[in-house]
Parts: C-alpha cells; structure tokens; sequence
C-alpha cells in the first residue's frame, strides 16, 4: 500500500509546481489595437529558441543562440517591437529528438513563433507538431529538405547553394574549358542531407562547361580515419574537393590529405568551418576557401558593426563567431516579420505568418538583402568565397555572387 | 596493393588506440570486477589536461601532469563509490559509474566549454615513406607507444609483486585476501592502471589530424566490441580485439563503401561481437567461466 | 483445546488477521493512486509539465517491460531501445501506410517487438551478466544501422511521420472535442490515453509477478543453476521473459512515437536504454512501482533541476561556448550527481526508500505491542 502512495506523492509534487506554468491564451486585443497571439501581451512578444546547449552540437548552436539573444537586446533597448520587448524563451533540445519535443510542448502555448530551431534533427522531430500549431518557425538547418516543411522558413541560402556556387568559382578560377578540365569532388555524408549536397555538386558540375565529377567519398558521422576517403580522392586525381562536411571531418580530411601529400583545392560550405580548426591546421589552409551564404565578423559593413557593438553591449564576454552571425541574421528575420506583423496590427501567429509571406529582409550589408517569397522556395543563390586568417576568422575574397549553375539547379528541383 | 598496406597501417594505429581504451576497461574488470561506464570521459579528460598543459611545459611534463589528475580523478571515484557499492551487484555499480560519466562530461564542458579544440599528440603531421605508403608520424608513434605500454603491463604483471597481487586478486578473491593481499589496495591500483591507460588513450585519440573535443568520450564505446571479440578477462585479447575493430573500421571504408549505406564499416564491429558472443561468449583469448558475474 | 482464529503470536485484539488488513490497504492504496492520477490533468495546468508527465507514463510502461527481464528474471538487457524501435516502427507502418487505427497497431507493435525478443532470447541465454549486457548492446548499434539504412521504413536519418491515434474521429494530438468546443486539450487527452495504456500493463505485469512464470523468473533471478535443478525451464523461462519485456517495450516505443508525432532513428541509441536502466534501477528494481516511480522520477528530475538553476546566483543565463557554470551544464551535472547519490544511499531504488519511514514505524508498532 505504502508502495502506491509514493506515486501519489510524487503527483503531489507535480501539483505544487502546477503552479509555475500557465495555460495557454488565447488571441486578445491589445491597448493600442494590435491582436494578440499566444506569448504576446502588452509589454512582451515572446519568441521560442530551440537549441542545444549541452549536447553534440552545443559549440555551433550555442553560438547561434547567443546572437540571436544579442539582437534581441539591442532591438529591446531601441524600444522593441511594437512597443513590447522580445523575450527569448530558450529550450535545450540536447540535439535529441525526444528532448526536442519535449521542449517544443513545453514553450508551444507560451511563445508566438519560434525565431531559431537549431539542427535538422531537431527541426524533423518537431515538423508535425509544428504543422498542427501553425507555428511560424525558422530553421537554422540549411538544406532544402528543411526549407519546404509547412510553416518552416530558412531565411538564408542553403548549403547546396554554397556548394553550387563554390564549384562554378573554382571553375572560374582554374579557367576550366571543355579542352582544359577540371576534377573535382565532393565529400558528403551517408545520410540523405549528404545526398542532397553531392546532387547539388553534380548539378552544378554538368551546368559548367569542362568540370567533371571523378569521386564523391562518402562517410559516417562516427568515422574517426579517412585515410581511405583520403585515398580516393588522390587516385581520382580531383584537383578541387567540395567539403560538405562538419567542423570535425574537415579537419580529418585536410590533415590526413597533407599526411598522404595530397594537396586539392578545398571548397567547404559554412556548416564545414569553425575558427577553432585554425590551430591544429596551421600551415595546410592555403587552398582552403568557405563559401558561405552570409558575411563575416571581418566584413566593414553596418550588419557588423551593429553585431559587435550589440556584443559589447549586451555581452562583453563573449566571443562572436561565424555562427553567431548567422544567429543574428535569424534575429533580424525574425525582427523583420514580427515589425511587419506589428504594422498589419496582428501580432497572432496567423498574423505572422501572413507577415513572412513575401518578407523582404535587409541583412545590413552582412550579406544580399532577400524576400521570403511563399517560404518554400531557396530565398537567396548569393554566397560569397572566404579565406581563413590565422586566427581562423574568415576573410573574403570577391564580392556576394549568384550562379547560373545554382539557380539551375534550384530550378530544376523545384525551389 | 598499396591500398591495402596503406588502410592496413593505419588501421592497425586506429586499432590500437581501441586496445588502449580495451586495456583499461579489460584491467579494471579484472582488477575490480566492475565495467566502468566512466571509462571513455577519463580518456577525455586525459586528453583535455594534457592539451591545456602542452603550452606552458615541455610535452613529457603535460603527459605526467594529465596522468597526475586523471589517476586522482579515478581514484577518488574509485574510494568514494566502488568500495560502497561493490557489495550491492554488478548493475548498481555499473549505473554508478553512468552517473560519474554523466558528471564528467559536464564538468569537462564547464571547465573547457563546448568547443572544439587542438591536437593533443606528441608528435604533429610530419609522414614516413615507405615506397608508395605513406606512415604518419602519429599513427608510428601511436603504434610503437601501445606496444611498449603493452610490454610494460606484461613486466608488471608477471614480473612485479603488486601484479602479481592483482592478478591473484582477479581470479580468486578470497584466496587472495587469505594470502594477505590487501583487496581494497589492488582495486585501487588496478583503477589507477585504467586510468593511467586512458590518458595514453586520449594523446593518439587526439593526435593529429584528430582534435580535441567533447565527443572523444563516446570512443570509448567503439571498444566495446574489441573487448568482447578479444575476451573480457585478457590483456593479450583486448589488443588483438582493438586491432580487429580498427582494421574493420579502416579496410571497410575503404573496400565496403558501395555497400549496405556506405555505413558498414560502422556495424560491423557489433555484428563480429554478436557472432563471437553466440559461438565463443569468452572470446578468442579471455577465459571459460567467466560467464558467471 | 482451543480454537483460535487469530495467528498465535499477535495478541487478543479484534482486529483482522494481519493479512487480510494488509491486502485492504493495498487495495485502498491502488484505488487512491488512480484517483489521483485521474486527477491530474483537471489540477496541473502547466504544459510544461503535462507534457512531462505524459512522456513519463509512456516511459515507465517501458519501464515495466525492463522490470520484467531485469528486476524478476535478473538478466541485464542493454537492448530495450532496440525492441522500443521495433515497435516504433511497426506501429508506424500499420497506423499510417495501412492506415489501421490504434486498437490494430497497439497490440501489434507488442507482438511483433515481442516475437523479436523471443527470437533472440535463445542466443542470450548461454550468456551471463556483463556479457548480456554487451550482447544486448550490440542488438541496439546493430538496430541503429538498420533504422539509418532501410530508409523505405524509417525514412532515413530524415524520420518520418508516426502513427496517429484516432478516437471517435478524431486524432487525440488535437485534444479531444465535441462539435465546435474542446472536450479536452491534447496534454489531458493523451495523459489519460497513457494512462490507460499504463494500467493494462501493469495490471499485466502484476499478474505475471504473482503467478508461477513470475516465481519461475525469480528462482532463475536468484540463482538458476539451482532453478533448473528443482524443475523450472530455465531456458524457457529467459525466452519468455525477454518475449513479454520486449513486448512492453514495443508498446511503449510506439505510443512514444504517436505522441512525438514524427520519429528519427537517432532516437534509439544506447542512451535510450540506459535511460530506462536508470529507471528501474533507481525507482526499484524487482518492484511494479519501483518502474513506475523510477520512470517519473528521470522525468521529472531533469526539469526540476533545470528549474531551480535559474535561482541560482552563480549560474550565468547566457548561452556560453567557452566554458563555465550554465543551466544545461549544471543541470546535467547534478543529474549524474543523483543517480550516483540514490545508489549509494538506497541501493534497493526509491521505492525502498519510501517504505523505510512506515517500515519503521510498523516495527516500531509491533515492538509495543508485544
């Protein structure tokens, strides 16, 4: 008997912490007329972040987090939005699916949208839940397969733009022609984003005249040597090798190319980099170029100039990185809707998502200015090619640039 | 051909960076009849320390320097934990030592964050070649360090009174308390030896082109296998068992790429380990009746 | 000569046979515990936590299935995750592909992730203790390089949508309504499905308990060599056993995934088991309400750490990359911190932790009387 009423206790104890959550509201009208949705009351709009914090990917999604919070408070200390401030409501998702959804239920009553969702594993285990809310979400998961989930907005370019993109500059650069070839390569991973990559790359390779595809190794999120991916690529005698891989495999696969002498030219896209490699691959950066979808923190334009005062600012002992950039450009697409929301005076989540329609966004220069459109479509080909300086930050070489290759591309798969 | 040779080397090096990370887990079984859980975060944390101290002191010194802490480390879960815990059964000692693991690793992001960090290996990029095969400079020494810690354990146990001690301790407790061994000593020592282990574990786990980072630990389960296909009460096993899983792992993303997803070089492993378990449970070297608990 | 009808050693009072007072409480007890988990959803108003709640009902009918092979048949399974998974996607399949409703999926995932586990019992049988638990494990890596792999089923790394349960039309992850107005909202609709699910299973796993196979399983538990000395199947006991833990684990992957709404393979990792492990092991291993405390008590506790680290003052609230003391961090921590606490403070799981006070007072009681 003793046994059941432990149970019961332990109810008990849910029923005292009952108290701290709230139930859902529901849309009302507020004192200078604007509709409310849920999480939006007269001082505050709050916006969900699901991110994680503790787990495999905490480094990148940590850093997007904290941008994204950065923008907020800058825009709260210039009076907000609406006259109300942005809350950021901050879920961990461990990167874990269960995680995930635990949180999103947790925050789904209380927040009005959701400004950040960090990692396609988080994204796909929330996608109904977020169909059935209607709930306006952006994602940072830069792959097409994210990007035409109902209600989920990517508003930057995706990964297979990157590499699109990259494969038409390193033509460029080689001066390929149908007499005078160009190898190259692309390393993916075995999962289905991996698929989607290399696909763009083959794309992008038979849109250019004289670049062929001679090898496209693959591997597993778990592989700790690529000797043998490394191998591949020097038999296949690819002279540029398109990385659409993760911080970690980049440095596998550049330090175990200089290993066995092989020395390509490296195209990664933005998710590949992060300035910590700087160290352990001092001397082998070379032919090492990012393409990426949007700026960097070493861009004289007033999107970073405004990051890094709000930094200073907001928080001076953090240090911003590549992906706190791409925080705070989701924050000010975020901005962007919910202003726009405000000027229709509907700040419900149809309020919003009516807003997202054919949003323009202006990025301040960190990178072009983009529209929404219906939100399935790829909002941006522009990416731009970077070197890496010394202390890993990236430094760009040429201008935003949008390929015929890409926009082939995009055509063709109906984006 | 030299594909072969090259995949095998560096197999053989992956693998032994596995047989380091068996080694410890196969001592402490022995030592202290516990499986700990905890084991791949003290490699991390042998990893973290010595790149933390590379910087200030020559490199032998952040070596000793990340063995100091980690062998604290161990022992203090050892002290605190095991001797109150070993009475209560195998699986509450082995959820304890989850719920070490667990503290670890938060401990280890706390101190050193999320990130990614540098290589923590004694030697950098440089190669050797042999005609067409290429031998890094940190797959020679990884080989050539497991080797010498090999010969190093095999002087100890055989040769030594304290592993004498432990090895007598690890087949017959009573008897050994009955010769006067001090038991609560030899588990200590044998935690001591695994941890010990794994900083030597988590320099070539880390070595160039390998970084540092919060995922180091989770290598610690790629062991697993190794440990079962070698058999769990084995020294000479845990290597053979570790090479074997490196070789798969290496050879088969080479030669098994166009099959079954690309991916299966990873399962490979745990199908060899059931396999093993099914035909031969005590593995290619370890001992008959070690199935009881 | 006398008769007496009172047990010789208890004194004189009119009072009932102790016996027959006890299964009185325990029945009391179980009707209260229902009551008040009927209750729940009418007194908690927070989604944080209904949500919870529910992820814990559906967690300890997994729970229960582990009790079954771990605290009364004594056999270390690292593989619950894998039989989760089993389920999961049987489940899938048959509710969205064949569009069958909840009453032919439910059953289903139970028997199909039942048969799976009866199939591979036989191998595990030879083995024992940390060489189970490393068999077990490698069900759950091999499991995993399935689900990434057959994609037609899983929907690759990807995911893919889970089987929706319908009532009366309508799908319980929209709450439940009647016309135009909402009856219950999804978190109380679900809670008392889960609910629901829960208490056949335990009624289950109780019956089992207190039958032969039950005591079959705990003779194995206890020492089977001499178990198959006096009679008892051994091998057929483990297969059984593993037959029906993997059934409640197939049963509980799949309402998991209906609740969630979309599934991924990640989900089916070591963690998954080890987490379950946790549970019954914590909560109490060879008890039925050791699981389901266990299963609350790793729900909850996460959260309620998260919660009072905000109140913390040397907790920084900024997301931070470089290290330092942060929510999630400390959280995690201490996480460990209690398991690491409850084992070495009451090994026996919370269950035994909570009947300490009243077994005390119970002797305390028979002291005086005598």
């Amino acid at each position: 008997m003793i046994r059941k009423l432990v149970p019961t206790l332990a109810v008990g104890a849910l029923l005292t912490l009952s108290a701290c959550g709230g139930a859902a509201e529901s849309s009302s009208d507020g004192s200078d007329g604007v509709k409310m949705g849920p999480g939006v009351t007269d001082k505050e709009i709050k916006v969900g972040i699901l991110s994680d914090y503790s787990g495999p990917i905490a480094e990148a999604a940590t850093s997007g987090s904290l941008g994204m919070e950065v923008m907020f408070d800058e825009v709260n200390a210039n009076g907000g939005v609406c006259g109300r401030k942005i809350v950021a409501v901050k879920g961990d998702t461990k990167y874990d699916a269960q995680q995930t959804v635990q949180a999103y239920r947790g925050m789904s009553n209380d927040v009005l949208m959701l400004g950040e969702v960090l990692g396609s594993l988080s994204i796909n285990a929330i996608k109904t839940n977020i169909e059935r809310d209607d709930m306006p979400s952006m994602a940072i998961s830069l792959n097409t397969a994210t990007m035409v989930a109902k209600d989920v907005y990517v508003p930057l370019p995706v990964f297979e733009v990157e590499l699109a993109n990259g494969v038409t500059w390193a033509a460029e650069q080689a001066g390929a022609t149908a007499d005078k070839p160009l190898k190259i390569a692309s390393v993916t991973g075995t999962d289905e984003y991996g698929k989607a990559y290399a696909s763009a790359v083959e794309a992008a390779a038979e849109a250019t005249p004289g670049v062929e595809v001679v090898a496209e190794p693959t591997f597993a999120l778990t592989d700790k040597d690529f000797t043998a991916q490394v191998s591949q690529l020097k038999d296949s005698g690819a002279d540029v090798v398109l990385l659409g891989t993760g911080p970690a495999q980049t440095a596998g696969f550049v330090g175990t190319a200089a290993q066995l002498g092989y020395q390509p030219t490296w195209v990664a896209a933005s998710g590949a980099w992060f300035s910590s490699l700087a160290e352990p691959l001092k001397g082998l950066l070379d032919k090492f170029y990012v393409s990426t979808g949007y700026g960097t923190l070493s861009d004289d334009v007033p999107g970073i100039a405004a990051l890094k005062a709000a930094y200073e600012k907001h928080a001076p002992d953090a240090t911003p990185s590549n992906f706190s950039v791409g925080g705070w450009l989701f924050g000010d697409a975020t901005v962007a809707a919910l202003q726009k929301a405000c000027d229709d005076k509907d700040l419900t989540r149809e309020g919003v998502t009516a807003a997202l329609q054919d949003l323009d966004v202006d990025y301040q220069g960190i990178t072009p200015a983009v529209n929404l459109g219906d939100g399935d479509s790829i909002v941006s080909y522009s990416s731009r090619m970077n070197t890496v300086a010394a202390d890993g930050e990236l430094e760009p070489v040429g201008d935003f640039y949008a390929s015929d290759a890409a926009k082939a591309w995009g055509a063709d798969n109906g984006f | 051909m030299t594909l072969f040779l090259q995949l095998g080397f560096q197999g053989v090096a992956l693998g032994m960076v596995y047989a380091l990370i068996a080694l410890g887990f196969v001592i402490m079984t022995k030592g202290s009849n516990t499986f700990n859980f905890a084991h791949g975060e003290f490699v991390a944390v042998g990893a973290y320390v010595v790149l933390a101290l590379m910087p200030h002191m020559p490199y032998w010194l952040a070596f000793l320097g990340s063995v100091f802490v980690t062998v604290s480390l161990a022992l203090l879960v050892e002290a605190t934990l095991l001797r109150k815990l070993i009475s209560k059964g195998l699986t509450t000692v082995v959820l304890a030592t989850l719920g070490v693991s667990v503290m670890v690793h938060a401990l280890v992001l706390m101190v050193w964050g999320v990130g990614t960090k540098g290589s923590a290996g004694p030697v950098g990029s440089g190669t050797v070649e042999i005609g067409d095969v290429v031998l890094p400079l940190s797959s020679i020494a990884t080989i050539v360090s497991s080797v010498l810690v090999l010969i190093a354990l095999l002087v100890f146990f055989r040769r030594t009174s304290y592993g004498l001690a432990l090895r007598a301790t690890a087949s017959h407790q009573e008897a050994a308390l009955a010769q006067g061994i001090d038991v609560g000593r030899m588990f200590a020592l044998s935690w001591a030896i695994a941890a010990a282990l794994a900083v030597v574990a988590g320099i070539f786990l880390a070595s160039f082109p390998r970084v540092v980072s919060p995922s180091i630990a989770v290598v610690a389960l790629a062991a697993i296998p190794a440990i079962v296909i070698g058999g769990m009460d084995s020294l000479a096993g845990a290597v053979v068992g570790g090479v074997i899983v490196g070789l798969i792992q290496v050879l088969g993303a080479g030669y098994l790429s166009d099959y079954g997803g690309g991916r299966l070089h990873e399962v490979l492993p745990y199908v060899l380990m059931l396999l093993v378990l099914v035909v031969r449970p005590y593995g290619l070297f370890g001992s008959r009746g070690i199935e009881r608990v | 000569m006398t008769t007496t009808v009172s047990a010789p050693a208890t004194p004189q009072t009119a009072a009932p046979a102790p016996g027959v007072r006890r299964k009185r409480l325990v029945v009391l007890g179980v009707a209260a515990w229902i009551v008040g988990m009927v209750l729940v959803p009418w007194v908690v108003q927070s989604d944080l936590w209904m949500g919870i709640g529910i992820f814990a009902l559906i967690a300890a009918i997994g729970a229960l299935g582990l009790q079954v092979i771990m605290g009364f048949t004594g056999q270390i399974s690292m593989g619950h995750a894998a039989f989760m998974a089993i389920g999961a996607y049987t489940s899938a399949w048959l509710g969205v592909e064949k569009e069958q409703p909840f009453w032919i999926w439910l059953p289903a995932a139970a028997i199909v992730s039942g048969v799976a586990g009866a199939i591979f019992a036989p191998a595990a049988v030879r083995i024992r203790g940390l060489y189970l638990a490393v068999a077990t494990l490698g069900l759950v890596f091999i499991g995993a390089y399935v689900w990434e792999t057959w994609t037609t089923l899983s929907g690759g790394d990807g995911g893919r949508v889970a089987a929706p349960v319908v009532i009366n039309g309508q799908d319980l992850l929209n709450g439940y309504w009647s016309g135009d107005t909402q009856v219950l909202t999804l978190f109380q609709a679900w809670w008392y499905f889960a609910l629901a699910v829960l208490l056949v299973v335990t009624v289950l796993a109780w019956n089992i308990k207190r039958s032969r196979l039950g005591r079959a399983m705990m003779a194995v538990r206890d020492k089977d060599l001499a178990a198959g000395v006096v009679g008892i199947p051994v091998t057929r006991t483990k297969v059984v056993a593993f037959g029906i833990s993997s059934a409640f684990a197939g049963v509980s992957g799949a309402l998991l995934t209906a609740y969630m709404g979309y599934f991924t393979p990640s989900q089916w990792g070591l963690m998954l088991s080890v987490d379950m492990i946790a549970m019954v092991v914590i909560g109490g291993l060879g008890t039925i309400s050791g699981a389901i405390l266990g299963a609350f008590f790793f729900k909850v506790m996460p959260e309620l750490i998260n919660w009072l680290a905000q109140y913390l003052p040397f907790i920084s609230q900024d997301a931070k990359v470089d290290g330092g003391v942060t929510a999630p961090l400390l959280s995690q921590f201490l996480y460990g911190l209690v398991i690491v606490l409850v084992l070495i403070f009451e090994p026996r799981g919370l269950s035994q932790l909570c009947r300490r006070p009243f077994t005390r007072l119970r002797a305390g009681r028979q002291e005086e009387t005598r």
